[in-house]
């Protein structure tokens, strides 16, 4: 088991720049999901670790060393691919066996090795089955297993979850969950899907385009986003913003939003607003936070739009009511609501989050 | 597709003629799209295959004076067949053409194989090293023959840089006669070797090589465990591929030795064609070469169902 | 647009068949098509394209059987998983085909090409090559090609399954949008429930290539009529309890028990039971109460908007989502009631 740190960690591939000046610690037993869209860099940060891509520059540390071994094989790495990687040719016990195979262990201690592990993760009865027939769920576990028998200091693992169907997907989160407080080792989980960063993750590193945007403990990130980019990436459904410009007159502020509509801000929302850098701001508020219907109370914002689409996400609606501003998402109060209704929905000013427009910092984020 | 049983205005069904349906219906098109191929392959392959087993089972030749298809007159069989089982030049010229195989595919196989694993991975000219490597194949055997042929001269360049004397000889020696037909077969066909087992190595996922690498695999137990696993197919394709080409061997032996020195290097197909053009014992020739055809066939298929099995991998 | 119907569709593979299957699909709906993979959902819209020749059974578009008829004469489009753009073309070229092969006049296409381009938003990356555009835009360019031709009927399968789960949530709402204001005919085909759930405005739910439930998303998450639908829909899925009602009014389980009201249990029959409950119905509460039963937390998983609480009750685990964020221990032993008005009682499993 052992902690990970990346200083200044930079990968240039020709003119492209696919990691930026990165700088993240990771503790030795922590579950840390790289979380970001396809090509920020999250994949090539997670190959620069297992060493298969070397850093242009900056320093990889494990446990406060460089690493020592030369060759890959030496790392004692353990590396799940997004699309398993399983040697189809060999049965599932040769499969499990491998990592062990290699280092010569003995015959008799591999083969208690590869029962427990294969009986662990419910694939005994395949053992002797050719690994290429197995369904894709299957061999997923296969290639979990495969790396985990091998008891690797650290457990790297490139989109697990991502070719498999929606409801094996939820199963396999919380196995994962469980293999890895039980082996203690320190995991890196890369992924572009929120949910699962959120839900396997003691804490979550967001990327875009090279760059680290965020590190924090899931519901840290969730409250307490660092910039826009954070905010809308993380949390279902995607928090609702509003772009505008932000006036004073005398001692009140208020909202010129883009396409038209005029708001008033309660005042510690106007404080924060006040500290932007310029006068275009965006206001960002959780569809759970926003009621239908006025709540009467000082401390809301108000507006106005129409209903466009209802959408059910499990058992609650969510209605995206079209304003001039753009669609505001809205989850309280809306059992009744239907397509084309005219809504007022109210944002109460604690869980409205105040942006600057111009950088996406989060205005008022006392962040490390 | 054009629907030609529209009437005209008239409203009587138009006449449509045969050539105007072929192109609306497949199996028309099917026919007379194969007709020519299905003519050449006749001419070429099935008939002569009747003449021969025709002309197999007689003693025929053609210095009897009479037509081929006369032959029957001098009815025989299986008096071809038993004479090729106890001809004892046959078996010899067999002989060394196993010889010939069994030396050359191995070194072929190992050097392409060797060769294949140099260029997996890139290095600064691979292409134009890529390139001189395949030529050999591309040279008509013959003409490789005539190359070898000059270079095995006494006097000629191999003697020159190994510092041997002209006394040391290699086309004439009764010895080393046999071992420059290898040579120029090795030299020849290698690269055909490297080139379909290169393109099985590539095949082989790379991810799955890197997975084995990330579990502790040294490179060589990757390779033993991983790629030539993966390269099965590949490898017994090739190797029957070239057992069966190999078993042909003429034109080098042509151009070089003749069979010599004496009968040394004469293999199985030398021997057929110095019946055929030197004895004319065509009727002999034809039951000889139906059987080595069904031999060889038997053989073949054995060798690709032992291997060439369909993948499970993906 | 076009109304669609299915009757008694049957189709034999080598490894199973699909079928029989009926199906109304009426115009101008959202109609969405869900199973496991391998079910047969993609074979059904290739019987509806015409692709596939179904074994059995008719297929009607507007009444008009068509059940031979080869697929460009129905009048529909479709948008496959992997998209299928012609790479060589740019936005422009791909969105127009259909009209060029069809020989539509210049200012035809152009109009068209323009209005497919306003309302998918994809003016301004018409000229770049699919190489060059990212998986979202080249989703659009996907379906404007589908667009321009003015189908009967959409079918897709599976179209945004490629993309970023993020991408995902906001073209799933883009394509209902679409779909509304268009007064489309949209079959849309899924694996991802939640994706279905949330955009169709009735589905089918298919399972070993037969279809066990078709209603709309409200009707098929609460009152599913086979276990296997109850299963299917809902991240996480419905809980399912194996165990035993007896004459007193208890439900025993594998290592637990809870007392269930008698008069609920009036109606339903006594003995082995397969009890479901869906996680958002089970609460969580520090003390003992009538109904309630002891389980232990195992994990938690933080949302952020909800959590989902894993739980043991026995040897059964049971996941409960309560809205908000909630802090629970790793083996804190709470209390779980779960509420009888949204229990359902199925037949047991072997």
């Amino acid at each position: 088991m052992s902690s990970i740190s990346l200083r200044n960690i930079t990968k240039r591939f020709g003119d492209f720049t696919a990691v930026s000046d990165l700088n993240l610690e990771i503790a030795d037993g922590e579950f840390l999901a790289l979380l970001g869209p396809s090509g920020c860099g999250k994949t090539t940060t997670m190959n620069m670790v297992a060493g298969i891509e070397s850093a242009s520059s900056g320093d990889l540390l494990f446990d406060g060393k460089p690493p020592t071994a030369k060759r890959i094989q030496d790392r004692g790495i353990g590396f799940v691919f997004q699309n398993y990687a399983i040697f189809t040719h060999m049965t599932v016990r040769e499969n499990l066996a491998f990592s062990l195979t290699v280092k010569q262990r003995p015959q008799s201690e591999i083969d208690k090795r590869v029962n427990a592990m294969a009986k662990r993760m419910s694939i005994d009865h395949r053992l002797d089955q050719l690994s290429g027939k197995l369904s894709v769920n299957e061999m997923q576990k296969v290639a979990i297993a495969r790396s985990a028998i091998a008891e690797p200091k650290v457990f790297l693992l490139d989109e697990p979850l991502s070719n498999l169907d929606a409801s094996f997907r939820a199963y396999m989160r919380a196995e994962l969950k469980i293999l890895q407080h039980e082996f203690k080792q320190t995991m890196v989980y890369v992924t572009h899907d929120q949910i699962e960063a959120m839900s396997l993750a003691d804490r979550i590193a967001i990327m875009d385009r090279g760059k680290l945007m965020q590190v924090g403990a899931p519901l840290d990130v969730y409250n307490n986003p660092a910039n826009v980019f954070v905010a809308q990436f993380v949390g279902s459904p995607a928090i609702n913003l509003l772009e505008g410009k932000l006036v004073t007159e005398g001692g009140n502020s208020s909202l010129h939003l883009n396409g038209g509509e005029t708001i008033s801000l309660p005042p510690t929302l106007a404080k924060n607003f006040a500290k932007s850098s310029t006068d275009r701001v965006v206001l960002g508020i959780r569809a759970q936070e926003v009621k239908a219907g006025s709540q009467n109370s000082a401390n809301e914002v108000l507006v106005h739009g129409m209903v466009e689409v209802i959408e059910r996400i499990g058992p609650v609606r969510v209605a995206h009511v079209h304003t001039p501003a753009g669609v505001v998402k809205c989850m309280q109060g809306v059992d009744a609501t239907h397509v084309g209704e005219a809504l007022t929905v109210s944002l109460p000013e604690s869980s409205c989050l105040a942006f600057d427009a111009a950088s996406g910092n989060r205005l008022n984020y006392m962040g490390h | 597709m054009p629907n030609n049983n529209h009437s005209n205005h008239t409203g009587a069904p138009e006449a449509v003629g045969y050539w105007s349906q072929v192109g609306s219906s497949p199996e028309r098109l099917g026919f007379w799209m194969t007709l020519p191929t299905v003519l050449l392959l006749l001419f070429i392959v099935v008939f002569p295959a009747i003449m021969q087993v025709y002309l197999s089972i007689t003693m025929w030749s053609p210095l009897d004076g009479t037509p081929w298809y006369l032959a029957y007159q001098n009815f025989d069989f299986p008096g071809q067949y038993w004479r090729a089982l106890l001809d004892e030049e046959l078996w010899n010229a067999l002989g060394r053409t196993l010889l010939i195989m069994v030396v050359t595919i191995p070194i072929q196989f190992a050097l392409g194989m060797g060769l294949a694993t140099l260029f997996v991975d890139e290095f600064p000219g691979k292409k134009v090293f890529y390139s001189i490597l395949l030529t050999p194949m591309m040279i008509v055997p013959a003409v490789t023959g005539l190359i070898f042929y000059l270079c095995f001269q006494s006097t000629g360049p191999i003697n020159n840089h190994l510092g041997l004397p002209v006394s040391f000889s290699w086309l004439t020696d009764t010895d080393r006669a046999m071992i420059t037909i290898m040579v120029a077969d090795i030299w020849q066909w290698t690269p055909l070797m490297f080139l379909i087992l290169l393109a099985g190595m590539l095949s082989v996922p790379n991810d799955q090589i890197l997975a084995a690498r990330l579990l502790g695999a040294s490179e060589v137990q990757i390779f033993r465990r991983i790629v030539l696993p993966r390269m099965k197919s590949v490898i017994i394709i090739v190797l029957a591929l070239r057992t069966v080409e190999s078993f042909k061997i003429f034109d080098s032996i042509s151009v070089m030795t003749k069979g010599g020195p004496g009968v040394q290097t004469e293999t199985i197909s030398y021997y057929i064609y110095r019946l055929t053009f030197g004895d004319f014992e065509w009727g002999y020739v034809a039951a000889i070469g139906l059987s080595i055809l069904i031999g060889l066939t038997v053989l073949a298929v054995q060798l690709l169902k032992l291997g060439a099995k369909p993948d499970s991998n993906k | 647009m076009a109304k669609i119907s299915l009757q008694g569709v049957v189709k034999r593979y080598p490894t199973f068949t699909v079928g029989p299957i009926d199906l109304e699909i009426p115009d101008n709906e959202f109609f969405g098509i869900f199973g496991p993979p391998s079910c047969g959902k993609t074979s059904i819209l290739k019987i509806i394209l015409g692709l596939v020749v179904p074994d059995e059974g008719k297929v009607f578009v507007d009444g008009t059987d068509v059940t031979t008829l080869s697929p460009e004469k129905r009048n529909m489009a479709m948008v496959f998983q992997n998209l299928a753009l012609f790479p060589h073309l740019n936005g422009a070229q791909n969105i127009s085909f259909p009209l060029v092969e069809r020989g539509f006049s210049k200012e035809k296409i152009d109009k068209e090409l323009e209005r497919v381009s306003s309302v998918l938003h994809v003016g301004h990356i018409l000229h770049k090559m699919p190489a060059q555009m990212s998986g979202g835009e080249r989703q659009r360019i996907a379906l404007g090609r589908a667009f321009v031709r003015q189908p009967g009927a959409f079918l897709l399968d599976e179209p945004i399954a490629a993309l970023d789960a993020r991408l995902r949530e906001e073209m799933r709402v883009e394509l209902k949008r679409l779909q509304s204001e268009g007064n489309h005919t949209f079959i849309y085909v899924s694996h991802d429930e939640e994706e279905v759930m949330s955009v169709a405005d009735r589905l089918a739910i298919v399972v070993d290539g037969k279809v066990l439930q078709v209603g709309t998303p409200d009707e098929i998450y609460n009152r599913p009529n086979d276990v296997r639908v109850a299963t299917q829909i809902g991240s996480p899925p419905m809980n399912l309890i194996q165990g035993n009602v007896n004459g007193t009014g208890r439900f025993e389980a594998e290592g637990f028990e809870f007392s269930l009201p008698l008069d609920f249990l009036a109606d339903k029959p006594q003995g082995a039971t397969t009890l479901g409950i869906r996680p958002e119905n089970l609460a969580i509460g520090k003390n003992p109460q009538i109904g309630s039963f002891e389980a232990k937390v195992v994990a938690v998983e933080p949302l952020g908007g909800h959590t989902i609480v894993d739980m043991h009750a026995g040897k059964q685990t049971i996941k409960v989502r309560i809205a908000g964020q909630h802090s629970y221990q790793d083996g804190e032993r709470l209390y779980l009631h779960p509420d009888v008005q949204h229990m359902h009682f199925f037949k047991p499993s072997a």
